[in-house]
């Protein structure tokens, strides 16, 4: 086990290399000059030249590759060329907002989730089942962009109980997450009540029943148990499509994380900003597919890693 | 047992959460201690860097200003008058004699001095700090302190716009910015009513109260500019009243919402802003004056303003608006009028080569950014010039790729808006020879003997009443030639909230009437 994590430890060098190395050079390729979005249109050419220079701008894109790659391997992600801050106080300030959320969201999505799907599929074919599936349609089909303004009408504008926007008490954590996690829940709710259905016939499962187990026991301890690795494993992948739906949703929200910082940098061109949001997202992506990974071993004993 | 352990997972999560938390509630009730009122204002994005020295966004500008003062302000006409400035006398052509006001203090106590103002003004001429606001500080050939009151300020040649365009910068204390160096932004100091407090990590930025300002200190505690960049969020939030202003934030679709409410008032005032067609002079088509004044014909600007608008902006004859000082209302007008496009377009050798059939004179590409508002209004002007036989094509771009193309000339015409046409000098940045991208924004590459000779004119001639005639001749030449399509003068507009007292919108949108406002809880 121990050797199996340290391997894959190893293995995120190369990967998020090539994710920085993508993203180098997709950024470089956008249209926009970033020096004239910094110092506008009225700056001189000398000005101009001198800040191409200091970022090394005027070199042939390889040679500013070579910078890029010799700072990250220092652990220096570049300042941002709009605040002049550096790029990775910056991106640790914002990024626990971000992962707040989304984790928020995805405790949101299993709490619904796992309840639903379970009583769809027990009550197969029933109208508790029809309404959930029909409740996950509804999840799945609402885009963020959409939802989130709605919740706040609802919840915040004719109830007035949650906040509309901002980042602070846990109040304001509710509307944001429910928005985030909404589509997860859909996704998991669909996924718990197959999984489910398809364990629920084995024989262990009669098995169970014939030695008189209760059956709430019969579906938790023996059905749930075995259905649930195909849950983990779309969890730890949609954990990355959460990270994504956090830079609408944190716009929406005005939520302090990664996801604004992402499209304000992209807007200004901002490109050591740009490069070390995305690197952290894959980062925390390749950590997320890593525990999903020793989740199977813990969920399943007869999975062994390595 | 392992739903249990599940469970258990998710509520060590959930606590971890929690704990992720920061708890502002006790954080702001300990910021409160000495907090009366604080009024919130909704802002579309964050202020990239309050010192004015490097300020480049409209958020940065306008709350950098309640921070920072200059020498001169503007007055409602865009004339300039002096704020931390006693008075301004004019030596010869190029010298300037300073006298500042005594008394005015930085917001740690220190007073400002005529160093400060030399040190504010060099740190902006040094390539080393690359301001992007040093084009206009090369006009300054010296600057001498003659003691702590006075300053002698000597350009290279004749610059009327001096006052105006240089002597408005926020002054900066040079004891604090040169021991800070680029650390300055994140501390800010200056001499204004309000004084920097903090800025959240999502850009959010609080303000609060001078009460030594060398004029009538403000009334409001403390001031929370609020990030929020979802429009409709900026809306909700108004109509819950979790925040009490918003200045420019928001369009005037949304503005019908607030029509009727007992919460917030919303207010109108004349802008220095103008929205305009730009011509790429450099296609063979539209070099040619009759084809540009056609489209001006054909555009329905009347009903533009009347509907999409709702009344709330006014028709431009020019660059500079009626509440500009050298603004000329004597000068060629565009009326919306068909028949007189199409005669235009006849007499430019573009006949309709199917009189009112389907098939168009030629075929024009339009640009734009993908802002909403933007596109909806392009719509019109393809409605309007198909019934005068052009075909206009709409590309939309990303900010940044809209912009490559419209500085790279990569344009037949676009749109755009300038957000604050207050000097009149701004017309040699737009339309002079020697403005051409990158040096300026004459982005359409117009060139004209006569304007550049005005221009430059305009520049050496210190008096007033001189400027305004040459002023003057320049507006008639460019509405004449029309290298860009004066569209109109959008109205600046503010929700506030009802407990705001004494809040004026002023023509320049920014924020100095906080300082005389107040709140009634």
């Amino acid at each position: 086990m121990f050797h199996y994590i340290l391997r894959r430890l190893m293995l995120m060098i190369p990967i998020l290399l090539g994710v920085s190395t993508l993203v180098f050079f997709i950024i470089h390729l956008v249209p926009g000059d970033p020096v004239d979005i910094l110092l506008g249109e009225t700056a001189l050419d000398v000005n101009k030249q001198v800040l191409r220079q200091a970022l090394h701008l005027d070199k042939p894109i390889f040679v500013q590759y070579g910078y890029y790659v010799w700072n990250l391997i220092h652990g220096d992600l570049g300042t941002s060329l709009v605040t002049n801050k550096p790029v990775l106080p910056t991106i640790l300030s914002r990024y626990p907002a971000t992962l707040q959320l989304s984790i928020a969201a995805m405790i949101i999505a299993m709490l619904i989730a796992l309840p639903l799907g379970v009583l769809a599929a027990v009550k197969k074919y029933s109208i508790v089942d029809n309404v959930s599936m029909f409740v996950s349609l509804l999840g799945v089909s609402m885009p963020n962009f959409w939802l989130g303004p709605l919740l706040i009408i609802f919840f915040s504008i004719h109830l007035d109980w949650l906040p509309v926007s901002g980042r602070g008490t846990i109040s304001h954590m509710i509307l944001p997450s429910v928005t985030l996690g909404a589509a997860l829940a859909s996704i998991l709710t669909r996924m718990t009540r197959s999984s489910l259905l398809e364990v629920i016939t084995n024989d262990y499962v009669r098995t169970a029943r014939a030695k008189g187990m209760r059956e709430s026991r019969v579906i938790f301890k023996h059905a749930l148990m075995n259905a649930l690795i195909p849950i983990i494993t779309v969890l730890g992948l949609q954990f990355g499509v959460l990270l994504a739906g956090s830079i609408i949703t944190e716009s929406i929200f005005s939520w302090p994380g990664i996801g604004r910082e992402i499209v304000q940098a992209l807007q200004r061109r901002d490109y050591p900003m740009v490069q070390g949001c995305v690197l952290f997202i894959s980062f925390t992506y390749v950590v997320v597919n890593l525990l999903t990974d020793i989740m199977y071993s813990i969920i399943d004993p007869r999975i062994r890693l390595g | 047992m392992i739903y249990i352990k599940m469970y258990r997972f998710l509520f060590v999560l959930f606590l971890v959460g929690i704990t992720a938390c920061p708890n502002t509630k006790k954080e702001g009730k300990q910021l409160q201690k000495d907090i009366n009122n604080e009024l919130v204002i909704g802002i579309e994005n964050a202020p990239a860097n309050l010192d004015p020295r490097f300020a480049t966004d409209a958020y940065a500008i306008r709350i950098g200003k309640l921070i920072f003062p200059g020498l001169v302000t503007l007055d409602e006409n865009f004339k300039p008058k002096p704020l931390i400035a006693e008075k301004i006398e004019t030596l010869n052509d190029t010298t300037y004699m300073i006298t500042l006001k005594k008394g005015v203090r930085f917001h740690d106590g220190q007073e400002l001095t005529a160093s400060d103002v030399e040190y504010t003004f060099k740190s902006i001429m040094d390539p080393e700090l690359k301001s992007p606001h040093a084009s206009g500080f090369q006009k300054i050939n010296k600057i001498e302190v003659l003691d702590p009151y006075t300053l002698k300020i000597t350009l290279n040649e004749p610059f009327a716009p001096f006052e105006e365009q240089i002597l408005v910068f926020g002054i900066i204390p040079k004891h604090v910015a040169e021991n800070l160096k680029d650390k300055f932004n994140t501390n800010p100091i200056g001499a204004g009513a309000f004084k920097f407090e903090k800025q959240l990590d999502g850009g959010d930025v609080y303000l609060v109260k001078n009460t030594n300002y060398f004029e009538t200190p403000p009334h409001i505690d403390r001031l929370i500019f609020k990030v929020i960049p979802d429009v409709t969020v900026r809306m909700l939030e108004l109509l819950k009243g979790s925040i009490d202003l918003t200045q420019n934030a928001l369009p005037q679709t949304l503005l019908e919402r607030f029509k009727n409410s007992d919460k917030v008032n919303v207010m109108y005032s004349p802008s220095a802003s103008l929205t305009y067609i730009g011509f790429n002079l450099n296609d063979p088509m539209l070099k040619n004056s009759k084809v540009r004044k056609a489209i001006a014909y054909a555009i329905n600007r009347e009903d533009i303003i009347k509907y999409k608008f709702e009344g709330h902006a006014t028709l431009a004859r020019g660059a500079l608006g009626p509440i500009n000082w050298a603004y000329e209302p004597n000068v060629s007008t565009y009326e919306h009028n068909v028949e007189k496009a199409k005669k235009l377009l006849d007499e430019a050798g573009y006949k309709d080569p199917d009189g009112d059939g389907p098939k168009a004179r030629f075929e024009l590409v339009f640009k734009t950014s993908t802002e909403k508002e933007r596109i909806d209004i392009a719509k019109i002007y393809i409605d309007n010039l198909k019934n005068v036989g052009i075909q206009l094509s709409l590309r939309t771009h990303e900010w940044g790729v809209f912009f490559t193309d419209i500085q790279e000339g990569n344009f037949h015409l676009f749109s755009l808006k300038w957000p604050f046409v207050a000097y009149p000098d701004f017309l040699y940045y737009i339309f002079h020879t020697k403005s051409f991208p990158p040096n300026g924004a004459n982005r359409g590459r117009y060139t004209n003997a006569e304007v550049d000779k005005l221009l430059d004119q305009s520049r050496k001639e210190l008096d007033r009443g001189k400027q305004k005639e040459i002023f003057s001749k320049l507006q008639n030449i460019l509405a004449d030639e029309l290298p860009y399509i004066f569209l109109w003068h959008e109205e600046n507009n503010a929700v506030v909230n009802k407990r705001v007292k004494n809040y004026t919108l002023s023509a320049s949108g920014d924020f100095q009437s906080l300082i005389n406002s107040s709140i009634s809880e």
